[in-house]
């Protein structure tokens, strides 16, 4: 169960959330929509915990929570396995995510020797190894083609096929590959 | 290409043989302009008094000692100038504390320590702890900037993926301060080698190339002090070689 009840939030003196609540469904995806600067990215990370709301309450029961940040995070000194490994030690879920992004054959490289949409694809399969019981996705298909959006998508909603995905993004066709529930901020 | 990778490679000693050539013939040129041992000892003199010494314990003792003393303080500085930057970047009490001790380190000259320490602890100690001084404010301050240089982004990304916090620590602050420790180390160690030289110069420990340069000195025998500075020289050449290999395996790797 994750329940926002009016949350507010402000970086210094310039609020970016006010008074705003939502219940998350059991499972199933939400897609929080709106123009750049409306406080999208900083409601996941207040869902996630690496922000504080400076009015209001959140509530959030999921044990393990895999995000996908806006940028792709990724150590330049592990290789892609080992940027997987960072997060879990689960091996044969590590392979299992290699292969959804289709990535099995650069598991022995550096971040660095990947294009932009490998290394997009690196940072998506690290939240398929991890798996949980919430999923954050933050512009998680930039840089990727039509066909590996499908492709990924479709891995995604079936690793997280029984817990609520926060999805944001300005694209709705890929709110649409997760069915997504819209919500205007 | 290995052709013309050999052909660089001869040019390049070619090159730096002219070199010493070049200013070894100053040398002798002086020298012979001078023509008083006393003040300026031909080349050859310095190379027959390096050859008599060479066969003898005392000098492989002296160089013996000097290493075991400064590469003490030099892995003493190591192991504390970590611990102090973990502990400045993690507690800012502790770094308001410590901070002005930092400054005065570095502010203060190397030969203010060197007395102060003579009358404080035991004369054989003093190079390693002088070396030591020298050393800390340098690993200390790169590390510190290693610490705080980790990027916030993978910290982020593994507080929201509950990372363990030993895994963090050796795949992402390691990693990343690596760099700035080794620059720390390849810079240290000649600070070491040099200052703990000059202590020993200075406290003359029984055991010690400082204490023979010093004794050479006093008897006026200029050429065993040129001899003796072309050891120090050369240690020093041999050992930041050394450590620049190490480094350079290290940053490989890290890379790997």
């Amino acid at each position: 169960m994750v329940t926002l009840d009016r949350v507010s939030f402000a970086y210094g003196d310039t609020p970016v959330v006010t008074d705003f609540s939502l219940t998350l469904p059991e499972s199933g995806a939400v897609c929080l929509f709106g123009a750049s600067g409306c406080g999208k990215t900083t409601l996941l990370r207040l869902i996630a915990g690496l922000e504080v709301p400076t009015a209001g309450r959140i509530q959030c029961d999921a044990q393990r929570m895999a995000m996908v940040f806006q940028e792709d995070r990724l150590a330049p000194w592990l290789t892609v396995r080992h940027n997987l490994m960072l997060v879990t030690d689960d091996r044969t879920a590590v392979e299992h995510a290699l292969r959804a992004v289709s990535l099995e054959r650069a598991a022995e490289q550096l971040p660095d020797a990947l294009s932009g949409g490998m290394r997009r694809r690196v940072a998506l399969a690290r939240a398929l190894a991890f798996g949980g019981d919430l999923l954050l996705l933050d512009e998680p298909f930039n840089g990727l083609d039509d066909a590996l959006k499908v492709q990924i998508a479709a891995a995604l909603r079936k690793r997280f096929a029984d817990c609520p995905i926060v999805l944001v993004t300005h694209s709705s066709d890929e709110a649409k590959l997760f069915d997504a529930t819209f919500i205007n901020l | 290409m290995m052709r013309s990778t050999m052909w660089d490679k001869l040019k390049t000693v070619a090159r730096g043989v002219a070199v010493a050539v070049f200013w070894i013939g100053i040398w002798w040129l002086l020298a012979a302009l001078v023509q008083q041992e006393l003040l300026i000892p031909t080349p050859a003199a310095v190379v027959q008094t390096l050859l008599s010494l060479l066969p003898t314990a005392m000098f492989w003792q002296s160089i013996a000692m000097s290493l075991v003393r400064i590469v003490l303080g030099f892995f003493a500085a190591l192991a504390c100038g970590t611990l102090l930057a973990v502990l400045t970047t993690r507690f800012s009490s502790v770094r308001a504390v410590l901070s002005p001790l930092l400054h005065i380190i570095r502010a203060a000259p190397v030969a203010s320590f060197i007395i102060l320490t003579l009358v404080w602890i035991d004369y054989d100690i003093i190079p390693a702890f002088i070396a030591f001084l020298m050393v800390l404010p340098i690993v200390w301050v790169n590390v510190e900037e290693g610490i705080r240089r980790t990027d916030r982004g993978l910290l982020e990304m593994a507080a929201a993926y509950a990372v363990p916090k030993r895994r963090v620590l050796t795949r992402l602050y390691i990693p990343s301060v690596k760099p700035f420790f080794l620059t720390a180390c390849v810079n240290g160690l000649g600070f070491a080698w040099k200052s703990g030289i000059a202590a020993e110069v200075i406290c003359r420990p029984d055991l010690a190339i400082g204490n023979r340069l010093q004794l050479a000195k006093i008897t006026l025998e200029t050429p065993e002090v040129f001899a003796w500075t072309a050891v120090v020289i050369a240690l020093s050449i041999v050992l930041e070689k050394a450590l620049l290999r190490v480094a350079r395996k290290e940053a490989a790797h890290g890379n790997a």
